[in-house]
């Protein structure tokens, strides 16, 4: 590694088990404990929570959206404001990502040019481009401690030359965002593995980004209603080809079952807005996977979600309370299971760290399909999945 | 088994203003007295509460406001069957060990004091338009019907409705009542006065000590002076003075106000639920009025807006500030500087201005937090004004800086 290229990260590991890593990730405003799960405040607030709140639930690194923090308040707002740390009194580590995806989610008219991804704004309908140079610069002002390259991201179901496109692209615009970026002592430039399903895609783009020696990578592209089959062979591959010393993220992966498993690939830091959005339509994440707390049957059920959890709604309110709050659609509903949903999601990741640590992740992943598919209804993927990583499902 | 009975002792009276001093005390079977469990100051504000909990106001938050409010609505049914009380129910007051926040040990001696004491109303506390319905009640034959839910009417005979208020084991138990609205015809003011005191004898029989008496009678001075008179023959442990808020203006307000006081005994607390402005307060308060609740601090952080006003002379502010205006989006200053709430101590105008942008939730907690902690400080320096014997000057400054032009 050379030591003069500009680094706002350390990682150590901590422990291993088969090809899964306990870490710690050095970052500029905490240490984070890695396998770990991050929450998503796309506006600047994790819906419903307050800063000390998230902080409860003991999460580290936090999400803040590119796209719509750049839309409002703006990168101008945003500097003078100081960032994002500053604007929502957040003290913890923030990412960004680059804000590519949501012109190609949201946006039907996007249309991606070497140049950029072309859209037209939804506000005045004129013609706008997302750059990787205009992607870096609202995330110099927003001032997340790990920023994401501006990548191409093509659906996963899409085949053929468009796929490796977007690879090439993917590592062209790479050097334009290094080059743009202005303050890579503060902020943690990581580049996006892409290539779609194919495997020789996915490593021709990862031995790419790993000779620009980044502070760390991720792996994009996944979980875009591809099959489960082809997804963690992806993820696996990823996971065995990136370089030790770095962090490795899986972007838009949040379902317990994805996040145990793709632990034991050997990812380090996953995404969703999967916990806290369910929250909001009032389901509850459990160890037997998921409570719908509208249904009557909690009507007159007086235990709390969960006997151990430690949230600020199993220690106070019970199942029947929370039925009442969810079926008269209060808002104090969704602040209350956001607030469960990202517990369980932060013990789900510290049980499998603890877990690696102390030699014993294949009892504990025995454990968690138990408890989740009691009838044996394990999907075959995972079993294929968890038996890659040397762990055998009874 | 011990029961809830509550007190309210004078210290100051200025004028017909009074401050005083709310007492919920236990007492055994004979009525001898066991301990004080709960203490509030008057003149105080009562926050509202939907389905439990004051809007968007977590268990943290709510722990944050106890030294400085005490009260709180929920689904009736469901705690009758929760067989443990209100109180454990909705996580406020005196919880069973394994439902109490982390790191917070069991409240003891004068900290429990402090602990949110739980009024049971019949009246939507935060929706003021939906009134107690207890039409098509024929007193007679012992039924009625009224809004308890969201999902709808409910239909509960006088003894089901006894047996709930048991059930729920509030503090203070409002009687069952019948509200009017300002215009309605005087034949229909009577009715709601026969009603209510009708209503309130059933409860007396089986609920004693913590129940307060409603009096009704619309804007018919006549039927006002009996329904006043008629309650305070009873047992009750104080006065609620029904139908307000419901279309009166401010002289109507402090005329039905001036009709009732007289008939009923000035040692017991007065509790005039549905005017919130700090206009209307400042007036009640004036006429001997002790305790309020009205959907006002939350309804103005639904608009956006915080209230900001001074009590204090010497300090020029203005009486709110709409933070969904652009102008906030780069103010580094708290909601109001000096204000100790949590989202004062926590975030900048800036931030709740993006979130307003953004249609974020958090703005509205931020917003409720802020204004409910407002409004009920400006009851604790109401209360100051009256014990240094300076409640004119306060009502008159108040007036004079925020109402003298054409301002709220």
């Amino acid at each position: 590694m050379s030591e003069d290229k500009p680094v706002a990260l350390r990682l150590e590991i901590v422990a291993r088990w088969g090809k899964a890593r306990a870490t710690l990730l050095h970052l500029p405003h905490a240490i984070c404990e890695t396998p770990m799960f991050m929450p998503v405040g796309t506006q600047g607030t994790i819906k419903g929570l307050t800063s000390e709140q998230v902080e409860d639930v003991h999460c580290n690194l936090i999400l803040g959206n590119t796209y719509h923090l750049g839309h409002r308040p703006g990168p101008e707002v945003m500097k003078e404001l100081g960032g994002l740390h500053q604007l929502m009194n957040w003290k913890r580590n923030l990412l960004t990502d680059s804000g590519g995806f949501q012109m190609v989610s949201l946006l039907q008219l996007a249309n991606i040019t070497e140049q950029g991804v072309v859209f037209r704004s939804p506000h005045d309908g004129s013609e706008m481009v997302l750059t990787p140079e205009m992607s870096m610069q609202i995330q110099n002002c927003i001032g997340a401690d790990i920023m994401m390259a501006l990548d191409d991201v093509v659906s996963t179901v899409t085949t053929g030359p468009r796929v490796e496109e977007a690879m090439h692209r993917t590592l062209r615009w790479i050097d334009r965002c290094v080059e743009a970026h202005k303050r890579p002592h503060e902020q943690n430039l990581f580049g996006i593995v892409q290539g779609g399903l194919d495997m020789d895609l996915r490593s021709q783009c990862l031995k790419g980004l790993v000779e620009r020696d980044l502070p760390g990578y991720a792996i994009g592209g996944l979980s875009g209603g591809e099959s489960k089959h082809h997804f963690w062979r992806v993820v696996d591959k990823c996971a065995a080809e990136l370089p030790e010393n770095k962090p490795r993220y899986l972007m838009g992966v949040g379902y317990s079952l994805d996040l145990l498993v793709c632990s034991c690939l050997g990812v380090d830091m996953f995404d969703c807005v999967y916990p806290s959005r369910t929250a909001r339509f009032g389901v509850a994440l459990v160890k037997t996977g998921t409570l719908i707390l509208k249904h009557r049957e909690f009507s007159k059920d007086f235990r709390p979600l969960d006997d151990e959890c430690q949230c600020m709604a199993c220690r106070n309110y019970t199942r029947a309370y929370l039925h009442s709050l969810v079926v008269q659609k209060e808002q104090l509903a969704g602040q209350l299971l956001t607030a469960h949903n990202l517990t369980y999601q932060m013990d789900l990741m510290r049980g499998i760290r603890n877990s690696i640590i102390e030699g014993n992740l294949d009892r504990f992943a025995q454990k968690f399909i138990d408890l989740q598919f009691p009838n044996g209804d394990c999907p075959s993927w995972a079993r294929d999945a968890l038996k890659s990583a040397g762990i055998d499902i009874q | 088994m011990p029961m809830r009975k509550v007190e309210w002792t004078p210290s100051v009276t200025e004028g017909e203003a009074r401050t005083g001093c709310l007492s919920i005390v236990r007492v055994d079977e004979q009525g001898n007295h066991i301990d004080r469990i709960k203490k509030i100051d008057t003149p105080c504000f009562f926050l509202g509460s939907r389905a439990g909990a004051p809007p968007n106001f977590t268990v943290d938050i709510w722990n944050e406001f106890k030294k400085k409010c005490n009260a709180v609505q929920i689904e009736a049914e469901t705690i009758s069957q929760f067989g443990r009380g209100i109180h454990d129910f909705i996580a406020v007051g005196e919880k069973q060990n394994n439902f109490r926040p982390r790191g917070k040990p069991e409240a003891t001696g004068e900290e429990r004091l402090t602990e949110t004491a739980i009024y049971l109303s019949f009246r939507d506390p935060l929706n003021y338009n939906s009134i107690c319905n207890v039409d098509g009640l024929a007193v007679s034959n012992d039924a009625f019907s009224f809004v308890v839910r969201q999902r709808g009417k409910m239909k509960l005979t006088t003894h089901q409705g006894v047996k709930l208020l048991k059930d729920l084991d509030g503090d203070l138990i409002e009687s069952i009542s019948m509200d009017v609205p300002y215009h309605v015809t005087s034949k229909k003011m009577r009715r709601s006065v026969d009603v209510s005191i009708h209503i309130l004898d059933k409860i007396l029989e089986s609920n004693t000590g913590n129940v307060l008496g409603v009096i009704q009678g619309g804007s018919d001075e006549r039927s006002r002076t009996v329904s006043a008179k008629e309650t305070a023959k009873r047992n009750v442990c104080g006065f609620v003075l029904g139908s307000f808020g419901l279309g009166e203006d401010l002289s109507q307000q402090s005329q039905m106000i001036r009709w009732i006081l007289p008939h009923i005994p000035a040692e017991k607390v007065r509790f005039i639920p549905g005017i919130g402005t700090p206009l209307q307060i400042l007036e009640a308060v004036s006429l001997g009025c002790d305790v309020f609740n009205s959907d006002y601090p939350h309804l103005i952080g639904e608009y956006g807006q915080a209230i900001i006003f001074s009590t204090d002379a010497s300090v020029d502010r203005p009486y709110k500030i709409n933070l969904r205006d652009r102008k906030f989006q780069l103010d580094q200053e708290p909601i109001l500087k000096g204000c100790t709430c949590y989202g004062c101590q926590n975030h900048t105008r800036a931030y709740v201005c993006h979130l307003l942008a953004t249609h974020e939730m958090l703005a509205n907690v931020l917003l409720s937090v802020h204004n409910c902690w407002h409004y009920l400080e400006f009851f604790r320096e109401m209360r100051e004004s009256i014990g240094r014997g300076g409640f004119n000057r306060f009502k008159e400054t108040f007036l004079e800086r925020y109402y003298s032009k054409a301002e709220e």
